[in-house]
Order: structure tokens, then sequence, then C-alpha cells
């Protein structure tokens, strides 16, 4: 009952400060628009970078070369720790076009640990597929005589076929069931790819007896200590490498890093900024609070009455800034961010989740109560004198 | 005498003045942030745009006139005027060097006293480097990137620079599978000369009287016999994908050097009886690749395509920028623009309300101000002098707080992995963002104040004093 | 009959000014008593300790047999609440809020009080019992310095305290005004408050029951 009272001053004092109160709601408004952006742009980014780069198929997979007389190794390998599976690695197959469709050679590869990309026209492989592949979407292709960069749009020939031939004169007839997006940074654009199983049955058709070695594809558990396996790989008599990237995985990941603790101290600092500012609008307000003391309010009494107010406040604030921020991300801030995103690997949105703005509302609705608090206690020790001061 | 009066009235204010504390408080947060925050995403969006931008990226190759059908012309002084004239070129000059080396061998190390270090530790071994650093390049964007050792801009002719990895890849050419993969820093071969045997590939010319052009070769090529020279190894240049093409595999030697070796090869051509063959190379100048230039990597591809609409033989593009690199610094150069606004935007609107704030609570002060005599100018030049005061005391302290942690983490960056060292913060980009936080906090609150300096007109003094 | 019996107080101010030298005084209820004094005597910092605004150093303050001084914070919140009333010099009252509002201030703590509709209804009897009526429903800018204080003094009666203490409460009021608050105050007086008056206006020892001067933070003997 005494909540409802308290309204009354609650009112008059909103209206006495128009100016500040309206300071105070704006101010807060921004400070959440910025928090909900960039925290949604920068933790999207994270996640994004984690699972599909860092997390990456390829990520997690080490190819390890042996001797073919090495019968004893293929075991011992399965067997290291953080392996989690051996299988054949097919060789890429260099192929030339037979009806003219490329000049250059294409090398037909396969898709490891059963990746699937982005494909922007057609579809997947298909396990049941036979003799279809991926193409990269944009093919470089060279001209002959001058050497000059030609891009070839892959795109057209989905759902045909296409005619290859590979070094020792054998004939592909490969149906192109879709084009894969070439920012994918695992992908090579120069391949197609096919599935495991239908490389491994080309290698078998055409392959040299005397191959003298195997490679062997090992699916890690974590792609974090592949160093470590590198080296054991040797003991076993297996040279090891792991897959590499069209990108510098370290300087990518080192600038997420500085994006995610700049974003850290931004995001402290606006709390700062706000707790500040909050404390600055309540400690104009000595006399009047003095007051209600000499007339008998309790602590409790006092804190009650300058937490609702601002909470108030910060409510009409929390709910313009959430509008503004469902705006803003819609009509600005989206466009601006696909336009910057080339391929469809990464997405960049600012999209604020009802998690987010809940952990947002609660953390500016304890900082508030922290000051209120902190503000209860600074008027405690107010002289109750100042109201004895002469006008 | 005005400043000094208005000085001490100003200081008399702020002592009394319990809110200062948020302004000020506001203002080092203003400071720290520009400085900190907008100085490290700075950082960020520089690696990005430079990969971007690399020069290479934006190079074409126009190549001699040929004899062949479609009758291609070359550059030559009347019609390099043409070329230029292209909107989006910067340049047009002859390709300073071999474009098209056709095998580098090393074949013998030698440390500071001359003495024979090859094949002594494994980063000498003549085989690893050979298959490792498979390339020579004149690349402008790199003559002073180095990590470690002296930049090309001040080494002295027949220097080079190494990337500071190369990998060692061993093929095996029959089967196609890897025998060997390792990885070699460089380092230890800063100081070192290298001995370098080169084959030279050039555009072969004959004049072809036949087709009835004025000056005709058939672009075909040819190799020159081996040279050998030595390039003194005077330091190491960051190799990532993030800041070079592909490979790392580069000896990057400086435009100067590059001419030097060019000639070393004419020459040494000439004299095993190549004269002929060489004359017209030798002697017309225009017998020459020319390398334009565009402005970014965007515009690249049209010049070449519009300098072949003009019958000009434009062709091989210098490098290209990987697609997959290219959506991730687009994304990252993107993130990092977005955060530098939400932090300049956060400050400006941070300082602007807090001095709103401040000002109109002192409705009293002002009224008093005026029932002394004071003009409406002069109360806002005293009110915007308190607001200097600050300004100094916050960009003193901030700029402090800021510049030590600069030197922290330049500290932490410098050392151990020499990767990191894309992230130091040089001192000259810190103090260009200590200025514009200073003009930030000074400026915001002008405009504040001079908005409301029509507030400030309207009180009037007996009223205010009495609120 | 309840009385507040102040004993050898002590008032030490920075540890160096002493404001209050072992100072007794006793109010009783129906009582109105005036301390006065020049300006730094020490009788604003008296009534600080009377009415429980400020702690005295050393010394005691009984309100009806109850030694109040020793209470934690928040009782003697309650104590205020229920026991005492305050008008100041400065009037203090809210400018956002109605006469009649600024009455109903000290209710909206009071337990007593069930709903709104009785404070309100408690306050509007207040503003008649100062004579008020047709300004219940007035802010204070529209009122005059006389008006505002009796105000003040409505709001000193709201929770029917035992006591009101007041800081020279016409030293903003012209003469007419002053008359009308001591005879406002004497009638409380009569009705069974106890009132102590802190001024250095010699105009209220008419109304006076008892007189004490000080000076220097020592009280003098009872005049009268």
């Amino acid at each position: 009952m005494t909540i409802v009272n308290f309204l009354m001053l609650i009112k008059a004092s909103v209206t006495q400060q128009k100016a500040r109160s309206i300071v105070f709601v704006i101010f807060n408004a921004i400070c959440v628009i910025c928090i909900l952006l960039t925290s949604s742009v920068v933790i999207r980014l994270w996640t994004d970078m984690d699972q599909k780069v860092n997390n990456h198929p390829y990520n997690k997979e080490l190819m390890v070369d042996v001797d073919i007389n090495n019968k004893g190794a293929k075991d011992k390998l399965a067997a290291m720790d953080g392996v989690e599976g051996i299988s054949i690695s097919p060789y890429d197959i260099v192929l030339t076009s037979a009806d003219k469709t490329f000049n250059s050679t294409v090398n037909l590869s396969y898709l490891h640990m059963d990746y699937e990309p982005v494909v922007t026209k057609g579809s997947q492989l298909k396990s049941t597929d036979k003799d279809t592949v991926l193409m990269p979407e944009i093919y470089h292709d060279k001209d002959l005589q001058t050497q000059m960069r030609i891009d070839v749009d892959c795109k057209k020939f989905v759902g045909k076929e296409l005619n290859f031939v590979d070094e020792n004169g054998n004939q592909y007839k490969l149906k192109v069931a879709g084009t894969y997006d070439v920012t994918d940074p695992a992908l090579d654009t120069q391949c197609i790819y096919t599935s495991c199983d239908q490389l491994l049955k080309y290698s078998e058709k055409s392959a040299d007896d005397e191959n003298e070695s195997i490679t062997y594809s090992l699916a890690l558990a974590k792609g974090t200590n592949k160093q470590q396996l590198i080296d054991e790989c040797e003991k076993y008599g297996g040279v090891a490498y792991e897959n590499s990237f069209r990108i510098d995985l370290s300087t990518f990941n080192l600038s997420l890093i500085i994006m995610v603790i700049v974003l850290a101290v931004f995001l402290v600092m606006t709390v700062m900024g706000t707790s500040i500012f909050i404390s600055g609008c309540i400690k104009n307000r000595t006399n009047e609070l003095a007051l209600y003391r000499a007339l008998g309010y309790k602590t409790g009494h006092i804190f009650v009455i300058i937490f609702l107010e601002y909470l108030l406040l910060l409510l009409i604030a929390y709910i313009i800034a959430l509008a503004l921020s469902a705006v803003c991300a819609q009509l600005i801030l989206n466009p601006i961010l696909a336009s910057m995103v080339k391929g469809g690997l990464i997405t960049l949105t600012a999209e604020v989740s009802p998690v987010s703005a809940l952990i947002v509302l609660g953390v500016f609705v304890a900082v508030l109560a922290a000051i209120c608090l902190r503000m209860t206690n600074f008027t405690q020790k107010i002289q109750l004198a100042v109201l004895l001061k002469e006008k | 005498m005005r400043i000094n009066n208005n000085l001490f009235l100003a200081k008399a204010n702020l002592k009394g003045s319990k809110r200062k504390d948020t302004v000020m408080v506001m203002m080092i947060l203003s400071v720290v942030a520009v400085t900190l925050l907008v100085g490290f995403l700075s950082i960020v969006n520089t690696t990005c745009d430079e990969y971007k931008n690399m020069k290479i990226c934006r190079q074409g190759y126009i190549m001699p006139e040929t004899c062949y059908p479609n009758g291609a012309k070359g550059v030559t002084d009347k019609t390099i005027g043409n070329v230029l004239s292209l909107e989006h070129v910067v340049s047009c000059e002859r390709a300073a060097l071999p474009t098209v080396p056709e095998v580098i061998t090393i074949t013998k190390i030698t440390d500071e006293n001359n003495k024979d270090v090859s094949n002594t530790t494994n980063e000498t071994n003549l085989d690893k480097l050979t298959v490792g650093l498979v390339d020579q390049f004149y690349d402008s964007d790199y003559i002073n990137k180095v990590i470690k050792g002296t930049g090309l801009d001040k080494a002295p002719e027949m220097s080079c620079i190494l990337p500071h990895i190369f990998t060692y890849e061993d093929i095996d050419e029959d089967s196609g599978k890897t025998v060997a993969r390792e990885k070699i820093s460089t380092e230890s071969l800063i100081g070192k000369t290298i001995t370098v045997d080169l084959e030279y590939l050039i555009h072969q010319f004959t004049k072809g009287e036949k087709r009835g052009y004025e000056k005709g070769y058939l672009g075909e090529w040819t190799s020159l016999p081996k040279i050998t020279y030595k390039l003194k190894v005077v330091g190491i240049y960051y190799y990532s994908k993030a800041t070079s093409l592909d490979g790392g595999s580069y000896i990057l030697v400086s435009k100067a050097t590059a001419e030097k070796i060019d000639k070393m090869a004419l020459d040494n051509a000439v004299k095993k009886g190549m004269k002929d063959d060489l004359d017209d190379y030798i002697n017309d100048e225009y017998a020459r690749d020319y390398v334009v230039t565009a402005d970014s990597i965007d515009n690249i591809a049209g010049i070449i395509s519009e300098l072949q609409g003009m019958g000009f033989n434009a062709g091989v593009q210098v490098g290209y920028v990987d697609e997959s690199m290219l959506a991730f610094t687009g994304i990252f150069g993107g993130v990092g623009t977005f955060l530098t606004v939400a932090v300049l935007f956060l400050t400006v609107i941070n300082i602007f309300l807090s001095v709103h704030n401040n000002i109109a609570e002192r409705k009293a002060e002002i009224g008093l101000m005026k029932a002394v005599g004071y003009k409406t100018s002069q109360i806002f030049y005293s009110m915007y002098l308190e607001n200097i005061i600050l300004a100094v005391k916050a960009l003193l302290i901030g700029g402090v707080l800021s510049a030590v942690t600069v030197l922290i983490i330049n500290l932490i960056n410098s050392s151990g992995d020499t990767a990191q060292q894309m992230y130091v913060m040089p001192w000259t980009s810190f103090l260009i963002l200590l200025a514009i936080a200073f003009g930030v906090i000074l400026v915001i609150p002008l405009v504040c104040l001079l908005i409301m300096v029509y507030n400030i007109a309207k009180i009037q003094p007996q009223e205010a004093m009495n609120a | 009959m309840n009385s507040i019996v102040a004993k050898d107080l002590v008032k030490v101010y920075n540890q160096k000014v002493t404001a209050l030298k072992e100072v007794s005084i006793t109010i009783n209820q129906g009582e109105f008593i005036v301390v006065m004094g020049h300006s730094g005597s020490g009788k604003s910092t008296l009534l600080q300790m009377i009415g429980l605004l400020d702690l005295p150093t050393s010394g005691s303050i009984f309100i009806n047999s109850k030694d109040v001084s020793k209470l934690p914070k928040n009782a003697i919140a309650d104590v205020r609440q229920k026991s005492l009333g305050f008008v100041f010099q400065a009037f203090h009252l809210n400018p956002q809020l109605k006469a009649y509002e600024n009455v109903m201030l000290p209710m909206l703590i009071n337990p007593e009080y069930k709903n709104k509709a009785e404070m309100e209804k408690k306050a509007k009897e207040l503003i008649d019992v100062v004579g008020l009526s047709e300004r219940a429903e007035h802010y204070p800018s529209q009122l005059s310095g006389g008006e505002q204080q009796r105000v003040a003094v409505a709001r000193a009666l709201a929770n029917d305290p035992d006591f009101i203490l007041a800081d020279e409460p016409t030293g903003n009021l012209d003469s007419e005004n002053e008359v009308i608050i001591f005879t406002l105050l004497k009638e409380l007086a009569q009705q069974g408050k106890g009132i102590m008056v802190v001024s250095h206006n010699e105009s209220i020892l008419e109304y006076a029951d008892r007189v004490y001067y000080m000076k220097d933070g020592v009280l003098g003997d009872e005049k009268r």
C-alpha cells in the first residue's frame, strides 16, 4: 500500500524536473539501444566464426600419408588419443574438359568429413547420387594464349552433364548437381567435388598400381591439439598435415578477440556512464530527501521513493529503446550489414533476441538498484541541519 | 585581462560545483573510449583494408604489340596518354622485373664473415629453401613492412627480405602425394647472404615485316642464360594469408635491385651471343610489359577490358584477391567500422547529455550573474571556460590511462609470437586519436552551449534567484 | 502528560567547535516554550538535538521517559513520525504538490491511515484548522509566505504529534503573518501540544509560557 502512496511523490518529482527526467530517459534509451545492437552483431559474428570456421569439419581432420607396406599403421593411427575415426582418403584426379567447357584442367576432389557446403544454385550431393558433382559458383579459367583470366559462371551448368577425360584417357560423364559458394575458406575453387565413395570408385578405375603410399583421413574429436597428433603420427611412420584454409585463421580469430574485448569494455563504459549519470541526478535532491527523513521516513521508504521513480523512467526508456532497436535494425542496420557480406558462409545481422533483451534489462535494473541503495545510504549521512538553513 | 578574470570565476564555480564530477567522468570515459576502443578497432580495419587494396591486386599487364590476328597494340609514348586518361587508372609504368622467372635456385648461403653456412642447420638447408622460396619479386607494398631487421627502403642494393615463415613441401611427382611438410622460420637468415641462380624468361621479339606492321612482335617467350648473383637478407616480413597473396614464398627485392638484375640478365645474354635476338628487346623500351595500376581492386577488371576494347594487349592481372579472404575482410572490416561508429556515437551523446544536464540546473547561478550585470555572451564565455578546464584535466587523466594501457598491450604484442606484431598500436595513431578525443570533448559542450544560448538569454535574474 | 527532557546535551563539531555546553531543558505538553538568542548562540543546534535531527556528542534525550538518543536510526525515525512535528523557516513545501497534498506527506508512512481517502480527508481538516480551506487545492507558488507557513504548520500536525518544534517560523514573514502564526501555535499549545519555538523575534514573548536565553552554547535560566 505504501508504494501506491508514494506514486503521488513520484509524479511530483518527475514533473518538477521535467527536463532532467527527459534527459534521463533519452540517455538510458540510447545506451540500451547501443548495447543491444552492438552485442547482437558481435555475438552473432562470434558464434558464426566458432561454428562455421573454427569448428569447420575440415578443421577437425588430419591427413596422414603412410607407406603402403606399413601394414600396422592404420590401426595404430586409429588408436591414437583424440582420433574418432579413420578412413582412406582418395587422391584428386586431374581432369581435362572433353567438350571445351574449360581451358584449364580441373581437379576432381571429394568433400571431406561429409561436409555440406553452402550451395548457391541446385542442390547438395545426395548419398544415392552417382557421377554427380558440385561445381564452384565461379571458376577461374585461363585463356591459353593470353594467359588472361576468364571467370566462368558455372551456374549455367547446373542440371547438365559435362564430359571430362583424365590423364589416363578415362572418360567421365559428370552431372552437375549444384554450385557451391566460393567464399568457403576450406574449399578450393579450382576443384569440383564429388562424394568420397564416388571418388574412391574412380580412383580404383584409374589407379596406377605403383602407388607407394596411402593417405588416411583421421577424424578428430577436437581441432585444437593437431600439432601433438602430427608429431605422434611420425612415430608410426606417417607424415601428417592439416587441411589448409584460404584465410589466415589466426589473424581473424585475433581480430575477433579484439572486437569482443572492445565490446566488453564498451559495455562496461556504458554501464559506468549510466551509473554516473543516474547518481548525478539523485545527488540534486538532498534537500527533498532530508525533509522526508525529518518527517520520519525510514531508510526503506526513501529507497523505495528514489528507486521507483527511476525504475519507471528506466522502463519507459527501455520500451522506447526496444522499439527503436527493432526499427533501426530492420531499416538501417541490416541492409548495411548485408551489403558488407559477400557469400553465404557467415551472416551478419542485428537481431534483438528476447534473452539478450531480458539480460540487458536485468543489468540496468540491477545497476539502478545498486546506485539507489548507495544514494540512500548517502542521504542518511546528510545532516538534517540543512533544513534549518535560511533560504 | 578578461581571460584571467573569467578564469578565476570559472575555477571558483568549478570548486563549488557538485555536478562537475559527472561531466568530468564522462569526459574521461570519452577520451579513453576514443583512444583505446577506436584505436584497436581501427587496427583491425586497417588490416582488412590493406589486404583489399594491395597494389599487386590492382595491377594488370599490357603486353607489347604482337602480330597475332587480333593485332593488339602495345604501349608507346603516343599511346601511354590514352592509357593514363582512363578513369580509375593511377599509373602505367614499365614492369620492373622478372614477372615470370623460370627457375630460382638458391645455391649457397654465407654468413657475415663470408663463411659458407649452407646446409648447416635446418633453416639453411638449400633444398628446402629452394623449394620453399620459389619466387623473386618486387612488391612496393612491402618495402618497409619488416618485423625484424631493416626494410628495403633503408637497405643497400642487392638486398632482399624473406617471409618470416615459409612452407617446405615435398611432393612426389609420380603419385602427387606429399612426402614432407614443414614450416620453417627464416629469422636466423637475417644478415646472411644467399647466392641465387636465376633463369629469366623474356618475350621473344622478331620483327614481322611480312605482316606489314611498323613494329611487330611474335608473342613468344625465350629463356635467357642463367645468371648468378648474391642478395643479402636484411630483414623478414610477416607472411600471413591475411596480408599477402599466397604461398609466403616470395623473396622480395627493391625496384632498383630488380632493374639491376634485369640488366644483369640481358647483358649476360648478349655476352653469350644472343644479341640479335635481344636487340629490339634491349633497345626498344616499349618492347616490355607495362603495368597498369588501378585505384581499387573493383576497377582493375573493368580497366583491363577497356584497354582490350581500345586495342591494347591487356591481360593477366598480377594478383587476385581470394574470394574467401575478400568475404572475411569485408565482414570483419564492416563490424569493425560499425563498432567504431557506435563507440563514437555514444561518446558524443554522453558528453552532450551530461553537459546539457549540468547547464539546465544552474538557473539560479545564471540569474545571479545577470543580476550582477553579466551579459549573455559573457555568461556563455565563462561557462565554456569551465568546460575547457574540465576538458584539459580529463584529457590528461584519460590520456595517461589509455597511454599506459596501450604501452602494456604493445609490449605484450611485441615479444613472444611475432605473429601478433600486427596488433601493435603505433604512437602516431594514438596521438591522432587523442587529438580527436580532445576535439570531441571541446566541441560538443560548445555546441550544447550554443543551443542553450537562447534559454540562457531568456532567464530573468529575479525569477531565477527565487526559484 | 508527556514531556521531552534533555539532559546535559553537549555537541561538538569537528572536534573544535562546541555548539552546546551541557544544556538541559524540559518541554511539557501544553506549554509554549521559546528559546531566544543571537545567531551563533546554539539555539538552532538545540532544536536539532531535541527534534532528533542530529545526535548529541554526549548527553541524553528522553521523550515520554524513553531515552531516544540511543535508539537505532530507523527507530528514531519512528519517534519523529509519531511524536514530533516540524515547522521550518524556509517552509520546505514541495512545489509540485498542492497544499493539502503537502499536508499528506507525513501520513504516507503512517500505518494508521488505511487508504488515501482517509488521508485526504484528514489533510483537508487540518487545512481548515489553519484557516486555509479555500486554498487547499493551490500550489505553494500560488500562496503567500504566510499561507505557505500555515500549510507547513498543518503538515506538522499530520500525524497528531505530541510536540511541535519550530525554527524561526516567522523569519520570512511580515508582521501581520507573524501574528497569525504565533496565534496558531498558541492555540495548539492550549489544545495540549508541547510547542518549542526558537526565535530572535521579540514579539513572540507575549505568547510564551517560558522563555530561555541562549548565549555561546549555554542555556541561561528561565526568565519569566
